[in-house]
């Protein structure tokens, strides 16, 4: 945050370095929801800086299983997606996914810890002469919920209009968070973004795992790292995949609200 | 205990030897200023046509103990007129002090400190400045600003842009003992930075140590930086200042009674965000931007043989932006110090210090989201000090302290009733510490002189507090115990022995080789793994997961003075081993952590390097040339696969040219280039896509650097004649911070274009230049 007051205030300039080249790595990004089919996706790392997209690939073998004895080979469904067609998400079951992409085996393992219901109680209005930077004018959504106690994690998702409300890229916000600092009584939470009169404003509440958080964390902390001054150096993202994939295998349940905004 | 008796037994060796000898008197006395009553640090005194001599101590004390007989007293001073004086010894004197003012208005040649110092101290590794040195020093932003002089010097790498951090000899910015009369200063940093907290109007010297640091000093591994203030003119009362477009600034001072006691008061305030207030959006005036910090002191003279001193320092920074969030910090520290004169050989100084850091963070996103966070830690100390001269070829220190601090590693609290936060807040540390010491400078004969030094700490963390214990690797999951510790129940203990040896052996008037080793041992760690010394800073002390680090250096140098010293040289060479130094496992959670041992490694560090100073000491154009090649690197299991990299403030070569000009009385510019090789930083190589968003895959810790950093600032003052007949002085300085507006990469981001979507790496730096203006006076 103070880096963004900071580039405010300063310069920039794009600047041109020779970086270090890193091995090419396989990425999959996987999740299994409540009440869904496993979904994943296989890509491989590019070089950084050029503008390449990143490659896809389109025939690995990807198996799903649970601790019972299901198993759900996955189909691509093109661009790099496979989807699965037997197996749906349970918080009563253990999954594991096996990946084989170019010759190599991955592999990695989650549960699905139980939704949290919530509801939109309303909304705040924030006023042209209130706003600031961080809290632009706009009507902000506020929800309601109570949190089951001990460690949990939560991923939340902002629509406008059904449109997810961020760009990405790598200057995108992932709001993510942990209980450690938080009461179990939410009463009062608003969205980030701002929504105007007659945007249909869409909250999705993803309670998710611990590895999960993990990952999406430090994710979001290389998309927010200023290079060392303020933030942590930055590092590589955890994972739950073995041999040297990067990405995550997700386990989390979903729960959404919608809310039209009226004056 | 086998130290302690070693310790007392050379001691009493020591005295008992002197006193065995043949009939000798003592002149003793301090040296002060004659104008302002002001003691001088570092004074010389030289008995004439003999080559013995000694200097004053901090409180301006010296002691000499000769032969019955005449001599003729040589006493000098930067800046003053040296003055000769006669003494017939036959018994012990005390001479008069105000030695200095009756010569200097009766324009005797102006001659600075003992002028071939550079060559005969045995000091290494060392520099100091004077207040007469700190006034002439180039002003940015309207200000000399000391740390910054002190990063020009060699040895000491930038940091960069906007950071007051010192990084001495491949240590980091936590490992230097930054003393404001005695008083630790935990963060010395204004203004994100751009600032340093000490006032030069209040500043009497400032003395660097890379090495050879005096055994009455430890608990950081890499320098001591020792900062004095003036006590107060004694004669009269007088103000100086200055009005700048950034900050101004106040110091008020004088005779509380005339020659006997004395007071000073310094106060500066920036007020960039003031100009805020007259912006049109009612938003932006609700920014805020500022720092002050108000610097007292008061010190009395009891008698002849007792002075008192009371000083304090307390600082404030504000960074608030709009109604979202705002940061604070700063320090206070408080000094009580009784200076005893037992006898003429003997001085004592008892010290009472208080020193406290706190840091706050409120961040408000509507108001189920606000919270406050703080931190800090705070010390109290009392020291017992003494200085004993036996006869000219003993300088003899020793003494104990005992410390006790609180850590407070983190409090964070909601700050709205509906606010979705609760209030957790982290044990706090604390630890006990006693140190004992003595030192010894022998003049073994006129070329060689050798001052050996031995210091012992025992340091304890003690309760209130809790500890975990772990079932192998110290990892969150593997916590197997939670144990509470009542008050002052021992946690763990840690101590050690810390050698100081350096030598000098004069090979002629002109030229001198020196030798140093020095063990130091550090038991307070800071955990902030970002390289700004801020926002994030919390100081935890040694336990039974942090070993206190311990630092190995060697240094030799080589020194030469040239033009009847006219010029100073010097070229050093060291190398320094650091072992248990911490850093920061991959994505450390360091946040209101109470497992915080979880996220942090040991491991070891060494820097070693080559350091060529020159220095032009006087005529109309002075200044110095330093020049440095160095390299710092870690080598700690668990980070970056185990293998060596190079601390994010590794810096190959650094260049410094400092330069002073005086035209006439009326004209003088100063200007300084500095040169840095770029630092080490972490940039991806490759690039994953993930849900939509860039991620980026990196290759070794700090395996790229960035551009060479490289600045000229220029400072260009003017004195209207008519100052000489006036009571009020006043000057104006004009100054500009990058004159060329390098571009000097202060911190790089990696961003997305939005116009093509491809990733790009930004640069972000300050702007410039920045001209200032102020107007300084005294009167």
């Amino acid at each position: 945050m103070i880096v963004t007051v900071l580039v405010t205030a300063s310069c920039t300039k794009v600047i041109d370095v020779n970086l270090k080249d890193v091995p090419q790595k396989t990425v999959i990004q996987a999740e299994i929801l409540i009440d869904s089919f496993a979904l994943v996706r296989v890509t491989k790392t590019a070089p950084y800086l050029q503008n390449s997209p990143t490659p896809i690939i389109t025939n690995a073998f990807i198996v799903i299983s649970d601790d019972a004895g299901a198993k759900d080979t996955l189909d691509h469904i093109g661009n790099g997606y496979y989807k699965g067609d037997i197996i749906i998400g349970n918080t009563a079951r253990v999954y594991a996914l096996d990946v084989n992409a170019d010759g190599k085996d991955y592999s990695a393992t989650t549960t699905i810890p139980a939704g949290v219901s919530f509801v939109i109680t309303g909304r705040n209005y924030v006023s042209a002469a209130e706003a600031n930077r961080f809290h632009k004018e706009g009507y902000y959504p506020t929800i309601k919920t109570t949190l089951p106690p001990g460690e949990t994690y939560y991923l939340f998702k902002y629509y406008k209009n059904d449109t997810l409300y961020v760009p990405k890229g790598n200057e995108g916000n992932i709001f993510i968070t942990d209980s450690k600092f938080i009461g179990t009584e939410i009463d009062g939470y608003e969205t980030p973004y701002e929504y105007q009169v007659g945007d249909v404003a869409r909250i999705d509440i993803y309670r998710i795992t611990k590895e999960g958080y993990n990952f999406l964390n430090d994710l979001s902390a290389q998309l927010n790292n200023d290079g060392g001054f303020f933030s942590t150096p930055p590092a590589n993202t955890s994972t739950n995949f073995s041999n040297g994939a990067v990405g995550l295998f997700l386990g989390g349940s979903r729960e959404t609200e919608r809310l039209t905004i009226v004056p | 205990m086998r130290f302690l008796i070693l310790l007392s037994f050379s001691f009493w060796l020591s005295i008992t030897g002197v006193l065995a000898q043949q009939k000798k008197h003592t002149i003793s006395g301090n040296i002060k200023d004659g104008k302002t009553g002001e003691d001088l640090i570092g004074a010389v005194v030289m008995v004439k046509g003999t080559g013995e001599g000694t200097v004053t101590n901090e409180y301006g004390f010296f002691s000499l103990t000769l032969p019955e007989g005449t001599y003729t007293l040589v006493i000098s001073y930067l800046g003053f007129g040296a003055i000769e004086k006669e003494v017939q010894l036959t018994e012990s004197i005390r001479l008069p002090f105000d030695l200095l003012e009756e010569v200097e208005n009766i324009q005797v040649t102006v001659k600075g400190e003992r002028e071939d110092k550079n060559v005969t101290d045995t000091k290494m590794s060392a520099q100091t400045l004077t207040a007469e040195q700190i006034k002439k020093l180039p002003a940015l932003f309207g200000e000399v600003d000391v740390i910054k002089n002190i990063q020009t010097l060699p040895g000491v790498a930038i940091a960069g842009e906007g950071n007051t951090g010192l990084y001495v000899r491949g240590g980091g910015s936590d490992q230097n003992l930054i003393l404001i009369d005695e008083a630790p200063v935990f963060n010395a940093s204004h203004l994100l930075g751009i600032f340093s907290v000490f006032n030069s109007d209040a500043l009497k010297s400032a003395e660097l140590y890379k090495a050879g640091i005096p055994a009455q000093y430890g608990g950081r591994l890499s320098s001591l930086l020792d900062i004095r203030t003036r006590d107060g003119n004694m004669k009269k009362y007088s103000a100086t200042g200055g009005i700048g477009l950034i900050s101004s600034r106040l110091t008020l001072e004088g005779p509380i009674q005339k020659d006997k006691s004395s007071f000073l008061i310094s106060g500066r305030r920036t007020y960039a965000d003031l100009f805020l207030k007259l912006s049109s959006d009612p938003k932006t005036r609700n920014n805020q931007l500022y720092f002050y910090d108000v610097n007292a002191k008061l010190n009395f003279k009891l008698n002849d043989n007792n002075r008192i001193f009371f000083a304090g320092y307390f600082g404030r920074d504000v960074f608030k932006f709009q109604q979202a969030f705002k940061i604070a910090w700063g320090n206070g520290t408080g000094t009580f110090r009784w200076n005893h004169i037992f006898n003429d050989r003997v001085f004592s100084n008892t010290t009472l210090i208080y020193s406290s850091f706190k840091f706050s963070q409120d961040l408000n996103f509507g108001s189920a989201q606000a919270f406050n966070y703080t931190t800090g830690l705070a010390e109290t100390t009392l020291k017992q000090d003494f200085s004993f001269y036996p006869n000219t070829s003993h300088d003899i220190s020793f003494g104990v302290a005992g410390s006790y601090r609180n850590y407070k590693p983190g409090t964070f609290s909601p700050t709205t009733d509906n606010s979705i936060f609760k209030a957790t807040k982290l044990a706090d540390y604390n630890s006990i510490e006693g140190a004992l010491y003595l030192s010894d400078k022998y003049k073994i004969s006129h070329r060689i002189t050798v001052e050996a030094g031995l210091r012992y700490v025992l340091f304890a963390t003690v309760g209130p507090g809790t500890a975990y214990t772990y079932n192998g690797e110290i990892k969150k999951e593997n916590i197997r115990d939670t144990i509470h510790y009542s008050s002052f129940q021992n946690v763990q203990t840690h101590g050690g022995l810390e050698p100081r040896l350096s030598g000098r052996y004069l090979i002629n008037d002109e030229s001198s080789v020196k030798v140093s080793y020095n063990r130091n041992y550090q038991y307070i760690h800071l955990i902030s793994n970002a390289l700004s010394p801020l926002p994030f800073n919390m100081w935890v002390p040694s336990n039974q997961y942090f070993k206190p680090a311990i630092a190995d250096q060697v240094a030799a140098g080589y020194f030469r003075n040239f033009k009847e010293n006219a010029f100073e040289a010097s070229a050093e060479i060291y190398y320094k081993n650091m072992t248990n130094v911490l850093d920061y496992i991959d994505n450390a959670d360091l946040l209101l952590n109470p497992q915080i041992e979880t996220q942090v490694k040991s491991g070891r560090a060494w820097s070693y390097g080559l350091e060529l100073f020159l220095k032009k000491k006087t005529g109309k154009t002075t200044g110095w040339i330093s020049y440095t090649w160095s390299k710092t690197q870690r080598q700690i299991p668990g980070i970056n696969n185990g293998e060596t990299y190079y601390a994010s403030y590794d810096r190959r070569h650094n260049f410094n040219l400092v330069v002073l000009h005086e035209f006439n009385d009326r004209y003088s510019l100063s200007g300084n280039f500095v040169y840095g090789t770029g630092r080490p930083v972490g940039l991806p190589g490759a690039r994953f896509e993930y849900d939509g968003y860039v991620g980026a895959v990196y290759p070794q810790r700090n395996s790229i650097r960035l551009q060479a950093y490289h600045r000229m600032d220029l400072s260009f003052t003017i004195t209207p004649r008519k100052n000489k007949t006036r009571k009020w002085k006043g000057s104006w300085n004009f100054s500009i911070y990058n004159v060329y507006a390098s571009k000097n990469p202060w911190t790089v981001l990696t961003t997305t274009n939005k116009d093509t979507g491809n990733q790009e790496l930004t640069m972000i730096y300050f702007p410039a230049p920045i001209p200032s203006v102020t107007y300084n006076f005294t009167f």
